[in-house]
């Protein structure tokens, strides 16, 4: 009951809290995501106290731009997530990238297309006339990345509400089985001809198939999560969290709270390299999140 | 062993109790398991079909994604062990595990085959384990896949190891109940019926006193009024028992007293022995013997009068086999050699058919006896007299009969004489008068011996007779008086007449007083119309009837009664003894005799003598 009604006082937020530092989160499952933050936000709040933060909290959002507003208002200051969300954000909310995060060990990763090794499809133009599976619309390597791949490779992607929906001979049709397992399932009993996913899930579905597979396509690395800050967040908070979060691998307690936020590894710089390729992809966000 | 009736009833109803809950505790038991796993099977089912139902449209779209989020949500059941969704070939697309392990992997276990090729759901235990498993079919009925579900039936089997326990335990704790039931109804049941027992045993060894405190309305306490009532009824009636025991004690007393003081002496003895197994105490002045001497054995017989003993010990031997009360008179010997006359009067005690007991009372008669020899005697003598007057009145008659013979052996002798004297003598003449002679004298030696005879002192002797021949002798004696009296006489004799018992001479001396009697009355009437007819008939009641009519003037009535009293006549020179000897000797033969006048002229005599059964000799 105690934490449904602070549940509800952070999902009502109002302007910043003083000397309150706020982590965001997009989720259906708001209870679930403060408790998997709430160590977190804690730990800022407690190694934060020189910059006048003496406590941590979690606000969770809907989506991506019910996000962007809260941190456009200042109502959320730290935000966590993926590269195409942070991306979307960040460019809705002007919020800034600040460290990278190593999920489960992974620092980057990227995404795949395959097909199964029987098939005639080699190159992405052999897409053509074909549907394809994509993950979900919300996910980084297995829509994002890859549809932004075939994009650029000049296919005219267009979505399908059926893989059996009819598609023009120059067009990629494709359709969304909110599931990695299930774009496996399916490119494996030919309901789709090519999936895609990131390169762990895809060896990680395949499993003994995965000789009878073919990945046609591997995009860039892209890390697996992203640190962002709103973009008014005070410059010497923002260097006091991010000296906290780099070093919380470096501390007993700090690891036990990186334990307990989803096996995370540890927080580091975010590579240049990697910051650059995912500025490249500003006017593919734009047009996914309707600024163009 | 003997149980007593509470320990049966508590026995009886601890068994009914045991057979009845045990059966239905078995029974309960058996029902529960078969109808929990039932239950289980199809509620099993149940789950399995509606899972599958949900599971048609993920399938047809084979996301895998939901079946195995399905799964995942199915296997939150504990019952569930393991879930396979599997295509058409069997091969598993989701088993709702977070790794999905078997996904892809084409189960060829027996029952995966077995499911692949059923039409409908169908199911197998297998060790702790119910398999289900099915099409899953979309709703137009085509088949997309199949399902299995693994139930553990741990679950089923604890519960009815738990139902089962349960019920073992209520049916044990029934079983308490019934027995301290079944102890609470038997001791409710025995208490009354102990009380009511030692209440019968107080009142069966005589305490009628006894009363039982009745509380209860129901059949107890019926039974407890009714001992009650019982008692008080037996009570009264032993109070009557007594008061008439004493009563019959006195009456008894009295009795014995009356029995042991009277000449009548009372005796028990065994039928086929003769011992006797009692005797009154006045047995002892009988035969001046003590009583121990007549218990001895054989003892009646062996003191019997040896000219009695035959016939005593026949006819009581007889009568007894007859089983018919009898009575009989013997002679006994005394101690000191005197003979007794006993007049005995037996009843026979018979047991199946046979003399077991003869009791009786024997009677001194020897002074009655004494009187009536006496009194024989005397009769004896009186119709000795009688006879001798008969004889006086026949002299005429027998001296006028005597005559013609005398007279006629005289003139033989005179012409016998002659014949002699004839030269040479006329020997066969002689020899014809001599043959003559002798039949003359023969003739007059009948008449002789007729007088003789009826002028013998005589005591009475039985024999068998022929009333006829009686009739005709006496017709005979009086035949020549009847001829100078210029009387008929004639006889009417019936045939077949069975013969009588009596005394021959006596009996002759009765017919000759009737017939003399009667030509006497015929005095006074001419010649020519004196008729006197001796007839015989069988009379009434097995006797035989003697009849003597006359033709005189009859006898007046007034007469008639004083007839037969001694010193009765109408005549003249009579004594008026006759026909009173005549009653007094047919009544001495257990016979009548009577007289009355006939509807025309004269008088008519009637005697009636018993006939014997015996034929005549």
């Amino acid at each position: 009951m105690k934490l449904f009604l602070i549940v509800w006082v952070l999902l009502m937020p109002g302007a910043a809290w003083p000397g309150v530092i706020i982590l965001g989160s997009v989720h259906g499952d708001a209870a679930g995501e403060i408790k998997r933050l709430l160590p977190l936000a804690g730990y800022l709040g407690r190694r934060l106290q020189s910059e006048g933060i003496s406590q941590g909290k979690v606000v969770v959002a809907k989506s991506v731009s019910q996000m962007a507003t809260y941190m456009r208002e200042g109502k959320v200051d730290l935000y966590i997530d993926s590269p195409f969300p942070s991306l979307a954000v960040s460019r809705l909310s002007g919020s800034r990238f600040l460290l990278r995060r190593w999920k489960k060990g992974v620092a980057e990763y990227h995404s795949v297309i395959f097909v199964k090794k029987d098939s005639d499809l080699r190159r992405l133009e052999d897409l053509k006339g074909k549907t394809l599976a994509f993950e979900r619309p919300s996910s980084s390597s297995g829509y994002f990345f890859p549809k932004i791949a075939l994009l650029q490779e000049g296919l005219k992607l267009v979505p399908k509400t059926e893989p059996t929906e009819p598609v023009g001979p120059e067009e990629v049709g494709y359709v969304f089985s909110f599931s990695d397992e299930n774009i496996m399932v399916w490119v494996l009993r030919g309901k789709v001809i090519a999936g895609s996913t990131d390169n762990e899930r895809y060896r990680e579905q395949a499993r003994q198939r995965l000789d009878g597979l073919q990945i046609i396509y591997r995009t860039f690395s892209f890390p697996r999560h992203i640190v962002s800050h709103r973009a008014d967040l005070p410059a010497d908070v923002v260097a006091g969290v991010k000296e906290v979060l780099i070093k919380m691998d470096q501390s007993e307690e700090g690891r036990k709270v990186l334990r307990e936020f989803e096996r995370t590894t540890k927080f580091d710089e975010l590579p240049g390299a990697a910051s650059s390729q995912l500025l490249e992809t500003r006017r593919f966000v734009d047009v996914e999140i309707g600024l163009r | 062993m003997k149980l007593s009736i509470r320990v049966k009833l508590i026995g009886f109803t601890f068994c009914l109790v045991l057979l009845v809950g045990g059966s239905i505790a078995l029974y309960s038991v058996f029902q529960g398991r078969r109808q929990i796993l039932t239950t289980f099977e199809n509620d099993s089912r149940g789950v399995t079909a509606l899972l599958a139902a949900a599971m048609a449209n993920d399938l047809y779209f084979l996301d895998v994604r939901s079946l195995h989020r399905r799964l995942e949500s199915a296997r939150v059941n504990p019952d569930i062990s393991y879930t396979y969704v599997m295509d058409l070939d069997g091969t598993v697309l989701a088993d709702g595990t977070v790794e999905n392990a078997l996904r892809d992997q084409r189960l060829t276990d027996p029952f995966t085959r077995e499911t692949l090729r059923a039409d409908g759901w169908i199911t197998r235990t297998e060790e702790k384990l119910l398999k289900i498993g099915g099409p899953i079919l979309m709703p137009d009925g085509q088949h997309i896949g199949h399902l299995q579900l693994g139930f553990a039936l741990q679950p089923a089997f604890q519960l009815v190891h738990d139902a089962t326990g349960a019920i073992l335990y209520l049916t044990v704790f029934c079983l308490a109940v019934g027995v301290v039931l079944a102890m609470m109804i038997a001791t409710s049941f025995t208490r009354p019926l102990l009380s009511l027992m030692a209440a019968l045993q107080e009142i069966r060894v005589g305490r009628l006193g006894t009363r039982l405190s009745v509380k209860r309305s129901d059949e107890f306490g019926v039974v407890g009024e009714s001992i009650n009532q019982m008692a008080e009824a037996l009570q009264k009636d032993h109070e009557e028992i007594t008061r008439v025991g004493e009563s019959l004690r006195e009456s008894e007393g009295r009795l014995r007293f009356l029995l042991e003081t009277t000449n009548a002496i009372p005796w028990e003895a065994d039928a086929r022995s003769w011992r006797f197994t009692y005797v009154g105490p006045q047995a002892v002045n009988l035969l001046g013997y003590p009583l121990e001497r007549w218990r001895e054995e054989d003892f009646w017989r062996s003191h019997l009068h040896p000219d009695d003993r035959e016939y005593a010990a026949e006819f009581c031997l007889k009568s007894s086999r007859s089983l018919k009360d009898y009575d009989f008179e013997y002679r006994m010997i005394t101690a000191d050699g005197r003979a007794v006359w006993i007049h005995d009067v037996v009843s026979v005690v018979s047991v199946n058919g046979e003399p077991e007991t003869l009791r009786g009372f024997m009677v001194d008669i020897t002074r009655r006896k004494q009187a009536e020899f006496e009194a024989a005697r005397q009769r004896a003598e009186v119709a000795h007299i009688g006879r001798v007057s008969t004889a006086g009145e026949l002299a005429a008659s027998m001296a006028h009969e005597l005559n013609q013979p005398l007279g006629a052996i005289l003139s033989n002798a005179e012409a016998a004489e002659m014949f002699l004297n004839q030269e040479p003598p006329a020997l066969g003449e002689v020899r014809e008068i001599l043959a003559d002679i002798r039949k003359d004298d023969q003739r007059a030696g009948d008449v002789i011996h007729r007088m003789r005879a009826l002028l013998r002192r005589h005591e009475m002797e039985t024999e068998l007779l022929d009333i006829n021949g009686l009739a005709e002798e006496a017709v005979k004696l009086v035949y020549a008086d009847a001829v100078l009296r210029r009387t008929e006489l004639s006889v009417g004799l019936a045939s077949g007449l069975p013969p009588v018992k009596g005394d021959r001479v006596h009996l002759q001396q009765v017919l000759l007083n009737l017939i003399l009697n009667g030509m006497e009355a015929m005095a006074t009437i001419p010649p020519g119309q004196r008729e006197l007819v001796v007839r015989t008939e069988q009379g009434e009641n097995g006797t035989v009837k003697i009849a003597v009519s006359d033709s005189g003037p009859g006898i007046p009535p007034d007469k008639l009664p004083k007839l037969f009293e001694p010193f009765f006549t109408t005549k003249k020179e009579g004594l008026g003894m006759g026909l009173s000897i005549a009653r007094t000797i047919v009544e001495a033969h257990r016979g009548q005799i009577w007289a009355k006048s006939n509807s025309g002229v004269g008088a008519t005599f009637y005697v009636t003598l018993p006939a014997s059964k015996e034929h005549a000799a």
